[in-house]
């Protein structure tokens, strides 16, 4: 073998790469993964944090539904973004509390349908492990490997782990499935998120009935399934919270809810998890103030294009909305 | 650090410019692999890099010591001292928790409610490996069957070396220290062919093993209940795929890492599912872990020399322990006990049975019937316990029945490519990769590295870890 074997090689290889970026550009824009790296650089922020600092914490909504660069221009300061898309809040919280210093404002995100879970639900476990735990045992190699990553990352359209990476593109090869096998769910793009894991709504997804459809199909499928029985671990739920807020605000810390705007599916099915069994009883135990989005006129009548998630014009309203609310009521300064 | 990552290839790119730069001696470039070696297993966890120092000073220590002394107890207590800081290490880290859990189940059985200090300790990554490679220095120093090391840093370096630190092959110091001796720089032709081994291994990992195999293996392996025979069979043969590309995978980039600096490392994997029976199958898989307990286990038990029954102890004894080498669990011990038995029933029919070899549809059967056997064990190799390894292999002899998991296009990719591998396996049997590599035209070895290269800027499984490592 000779050194010429190895060039051709390299050549052949990344011309084949050109090709190959070239058509997912064709089809698609670079954009950050939003994985655990970019999770755990947030994360390592708070330790740097003050009590005029904002933090968010929550799942899609919360992640979705504020602007944290406008949050900045209004206020001068830019919340943390650690909220985490279908996932419980509370082992991010438990982390805020028991591992940091932090004594600032939390935004806490509710979901009712991951929110009340109890710490030991699988959901609740999983998220621990791609977050905090993930964090914790986060090694200098993997910190290494995401620096050298992150270039490349949101410069190239084929980098992109959960959409294009070749075991997403082998699953996506589907044939003649037996009748009880249901093939992997197939997300639309709906979001991109820049370093600081700030999302905006795709300007295609802002206007694709099509993709929206897609999304609706997948929330109501979720909705049709098997339902987790909330009651059955409703007090050991929003006990959970209650402890660590009251760890959390004793040292000073604030904290306040927000419960952005449903339509669809997730409206009518609201009374699940009912408002006055799970809501006001966790603002009333935690001692805390909320923001519910049937209580507010100007964000009640918001339409997010999939039910769920706000588009960018109504994420900077429900952003200008929350910061005037939490001004108005003392929670972050003028 | 591993070898799947930017972070690696980083690293290795800055290992050869200062490798092959005219900036340091041959003792220079010495201090310096090790230097990277610690810092490829430090960026893992950097305390852990202590046990690495103790074993190095220990064991160089206690090989001196054997070396120079010739009263046979003094040098029997060096010998024990070198074992039992090994031993101990191993045991604390590997063996600890789980010799907890089983004594507390042992006194629970008589009514004693005992509860433990919580256990909570990392397992150091190749902490199995380098435990067993530096011990066959101290016996065979013992057993005057090598001399020491000539300096410190040779020794150093020999335990440390980061291309099979973590994951092997289990090198002997004969095969590894002499290297060291002499300034060494790869040829051309053994640089080339060493990256080529590297984006094969490499290529192997991320493109056989995490993509094509393990999403199938996590999800039979994950689930409580029973599994159509298909389904269940298809987890069983994805993960026999994923764990021989996996480790092969990383065997492969370890001497094509070791080959580009002009070191020589052992195969530690010869088409293993080709086998024809199990002694074939242990002379192809894992071979240096099998060579090691051969001659530091089997033999010293006795090996074949006494009576059947003592080889058949001998031979059950070793495979327990190769069990437990690879996991602490009885799952895993039961894995050695199941390879332990196709061993004696392959020993007592080959006393009883001639069988032609020469004949190629029966080479082929038998070889098929091996990999089956071997895929049954894997069952409980990868099972989390016992319940789910007898539910699995219920679904897979059709006395469960359950509903189907797997996606139709997941059960053509597992069954259609583990039927090429055992072909291929089969067919390779007499034969060697660097082997087919020379003889074949440059210009199609070059266009499928190219390919292959391209493969692994596409797959995207950034730093998934070796299954290998938690051994």
């Amino acid at each position: 073998m000779k050194y010429t074997n190895l060039l051709f090689a390299l050549l052949i290889g990344f011309i084949l790469l050109v090709g190959y970026e070239l058509y997912f550009r064709s089809i698609d824009n670079p954009r950050y993964d939003d994985n655990e790296d970019l999770w755990a650089d947030q994360r390592r922020r708070l330790d740097d944090l003050d009590e005029d600092d904002v933090v968010v914490i929550g799942s899609s909504r919360a992640h979705q539904d504020i602007n944290i660069h406008l949050w900045d221009s209004l206020t001068g300061r830019r919340p943390l973004q650690l909220a985490l898309p279908g996932s419980p809040p509370y082992p991010i919280l438990e982390d805020i509390v028991d591992n940091s210093q932090y004594n600032g404002l939390l935004i806490i995100g509710v979901a009712p349908g991951l929110f009340f879970m109890p710490a030991n639900h699988p959901q609740s476990l999983e998220v621990y492990q791609k977050s905090v735990d993930y964090y914790n045992k986060q090694t200098y190699a993997q910190k290494l490997n995401h620096i050298l990553y992150k270039p490349f990352d949101h410069k190239l359209a084929y980098v992109n782990n959960e959409d294009y990476s070749l075991r997403s593109l082998l699953e996506s090869i589907q044939f003649g499935n037996r009748d009880s096998v249901r093939g992997p769910l197939e997300w639309p793009h709906m979001i991109d998120v820049d370093e600081y894991r700030n999302s905006s709504m795709t300007d295609q997804f802002e206007v694709d009935t099509v993709l929206q459809n897609m999304q609706k199909n997948i929330w109501s499928m979720f909705a049709n399934g098997p339902q987790y029985n909330y009651d059955s671990t409703r007090e050991e739920a929003i006990d959970q919270y209650v402890r660590k807020i009251k760890i959390f605000k004793d040292r000073g810390g604030k904290v306040v809810f927000i419960r952005p705007t449903v339509t669809g599916i997730y409206y009518e099915n609201r009374n699940m998890i009912p408002r006055e069994k799970y809501w006001d009883e966790l603002l009333k135990r935690t001692e805390s103030r909320g923001y519910h989005f049937l209580d507010h006129e100007e964000i009640k009548d918001f339409d997010p294009p999939e039910w769920s998630h706000f588009n960018k014009k109504e994420r900077d309203l429900f952003t200008q909305f929350l910061v005037r609310k939490l001004q108005e009521d003392g929670l972050i300064k003028d | 650090m591993l070898f799947n990552t930017l972070g690696f290839i980083l690293f290795f790119i800055v290992i050869l410019i200062l490798y092959y730069a005219p900036l340091l001696g041959w003792k220079g470039k010495k201090i310096m692999l090790l230097i990277a070696s610690y810092l490829f297993y430090g960026l893992w966890n950097p305390p852990l890099i202590l046990l690495l120092w103790i074993s190095t000073l220990v064991d160089w220590t206690a090989g001196n010591k054997l070396y120079k002394l010739s009263d046979k107890s003094k040098k029997r207590l060096w010998l024990l001292l070198s074992i039992c800081v090994n031993l101990g290490f191993l045991g604390f880290f590997k063996y600890g928790e789980f010799l907890l859990n089983n004594f507390i189940e042992f006194v629970n059985l008589f009514g004693l409610e005992y509860v433990p200090p919580e256990f909570d300790i990392i397992l150091p990554m190749g902490i199995s490996f380098y435990t067993f490679q530096t011990m066959s220095y101290t016996i065979d120093m013992y057993r005057n069957r090598i001399k020491p090391a000539k300096t410190f840093l040779d020794f150093a370096l020999y335990v440390t070396f980061f291309p099979q630190l973590v994951a092997g092959p289990i090198v002997r110091s004969d095969e590894l220290i002499p290297q060291y001796y002499e300034p060494k720089k790869a040829s051309q032709n053994q640089f080339v062919l060493g990256l080529l081994l590297l984006s094969i291994g490499l290529f192997e990992k991320t493109v056989f093993a995490d993509s094509l195999f393990a999403p199938v293996s996590d999800r039979v392996f994950g689930t409580d209940g029973n599994l159509p025979a298909v389904d269940a069979w298809a987890g069983v043969l994805a993960f026999s795929g994923q764990i021989f590309f996996d480790f092969a995978g990383y065997s492969l980039c370890a001497i094509g890492i070791a080959l580009a600096l002009g070191f020589k490392l052992p195969d530690n994997f010869r088409y293993p599912y080709g086998a024809i029976g199990f002694s074939d199958l242990w002379g192809r898989w894992h071979i240096t872990l099998s060579s090691w307990l051969r001659d530091y286990l089997y033999i010293p038990l006795g090996g074949n020399r006494g009576t059947l029954s003592r080889t058949y102890v001998n031979l059950m004894l070793t495979m327990l322990l190769g069990g437990l080498w690879h996991g602490a669990g009885w799952t895993f011990i039961f894995w050695g006990l199941l390879h332990g038995l196709y061993l004696i029933i392959e020993r007592f029919l080959k006393d009883k049975v001639s069988i032609k070899s020469s004949n190629i549809l029966l080479n082929i059967f038998l070889a098929f019937l091996t990999f089956q056997c071997v895929n049954i064990t894997w069952v409980f190799f990868r099972a989390q316990n016992f319940e789910m390894a007898i539910n699995l292999l219920g679904s897979m002899f059709f006395i469960n029945e359950g509903e189907p998991l797997l996606w139709t296009s997941s059960l053509v990719f597992v069954f259609g490519f583990m039927m090429l591998v055992f072909a291929g396996h089969y067919a390779m049997r007499n034969k060697s990769l660097v082997g087919v590599i020379e003889s074949s035209p440059r210009w199609f070895v070059t266009i499928v590295w190219g390919i292959m290269i391209f493969g692994l800027f596409i797959v995207q499984t950034t730093g998934k870890q070796f299954i290998y490592f938690q051994f």
